[in-house]
């Protein structure tokens, strides 16, 4: 590249512009302003994460129950703590009747781990909502 | 006071302490308020200009990977900045762009400018430098100036570096047209 140009020579003698003596401050007083203006953003409780990893094991938690419950002796004839008492999930799913029936049979504690993840949800949602107010 | 690394206070400044920026604008200010200034052209504009780059650098500093060095990404921004503020206004531009020199012109330029005394050449050299596009400006400010490397140069102006060195000689011929052209024109009027 051809650096020994005159022009170029004379061209870097010009003086440097100097910005403005207050310079540093201005630009601090305008950095300090958008921290003000920034708000704290409040972060849900319960990370992307951690909820995809509750659905997935939850998931398979209920699909393993499923199967178990058809590969079990005798699982047509579902023993009393496989059963949920008045909780008829057929209502609901009429479409997948062979799905629900199975569920109608699956232990209760199905239903409090459903519920239990719904409540986590909704404290988690509320609690994002309320605090980035 | 010892001056740490720039990566020093970007992690500062991650970490919640804003005045940890200060440091950052005291080391580049006078770099970026000089290309500002070449690229805009005015003095007002290159300050507000220089200042919106900080400000854009300390919001988007989350986005800064460390990849490029910070005075290369930032330089981006500052680059960006500039010209997105002359856009527009590039029209009313009087140019001696169609000044076409031989290479014995060249030389008697060259010669006439080498008389000169330092303010004339100062001036013309101003009035020359005015003439050129603003990306032009940049990237003689950049190399000539600022003697950073082609490849940084094509990282702040998003070009290659053989569109970097293109665009270097062009605009260094440029530069000599515009001089030809303001020197004849001076010529014409006595």
């Amino acid at each position: 590249m051809k650096k020994q140009d005159p022009l170029i020579a004379y061209l870097k003698e010009l003086p440097r512009e100097e910005p403005p003596g207050n310079f540093t401050q201005m630009v601090m007083s305008r950095v300090q302003l958008e921290t003000i203006k920034s708000p704290v953003v409040y972060q849900p409780l319960i990370s992307k994460e951690v909820w995809r990893k509750v659905f997935v094991v939850s998931g398979l938690l209920l699909l393993g129950a499923v199967i178990l419950y058809f590969f079990l002796p005798g699982g047509t004839n579902s023993t009393s703590y496989l059963t949920l008492p008045k909780v008829d999930f057929s209502i609901l799913f009429k479409p997948f009747m062979v799905f629900t029936q199975a569920l109608n049979k699956i232990s209760i504690t199905f239903l409090g781990v459903l519920i239990a993840i719904a409540s986590l949800l909704l404290v988690d949602q509320l609690y994002t909502r309320f605090a980035n107010r | 006071m010892e001056a740490k690394s720039d990566s020093y206070y970007i992690a500062e400044v991650l970490k919640g302490n804003p005045e940890s920026f200060a440091p950052l604008v005291d080391k580049y200010k006078q770099l970026a308020f000089s290309l500002s200034m070449k690229i805009t052209k005015n003095r007002e504009d290159a300050e507000e200009s220089a200042q919106d780059a900080f400000v854009k650098a300390y919001k988007s500093l989350e986005s800064f990977k460390g990849g490029a060095t910070f005075k290369t990404w930032f330089f981006r921004i500052v680059y960006t900045t500039a010209i997105s503020k002359v856009r527009g206004k590039q029209k009313n531009l009087v140019s001696f762009e169609d000044y076409k020199v031989s290479d014995n012109e060249l030389v008697d330029t060259e010669n006439a400018v080498g008389q000169m005394t330092a303010e004339e050449r100062s001036a013309h050299l101003h009035k020359a430098m005015d003439e050129l596009d603003p990306s032009e400006r940049a990237i003689l400010n950049l190399y000539y100036f600022e003697e950073m490397p082609v490849d940084d140069i094509a990282a702040i102006m998003d070009l290659t570096a053989s569109n970097v060195k293109i665009k270097l000689f062009r605009s260094r011929k440029r530069l000599h047209e515009q001089l030809h052209g303001l020197l004849k024109s001076e010529e014409s009027l006595v």
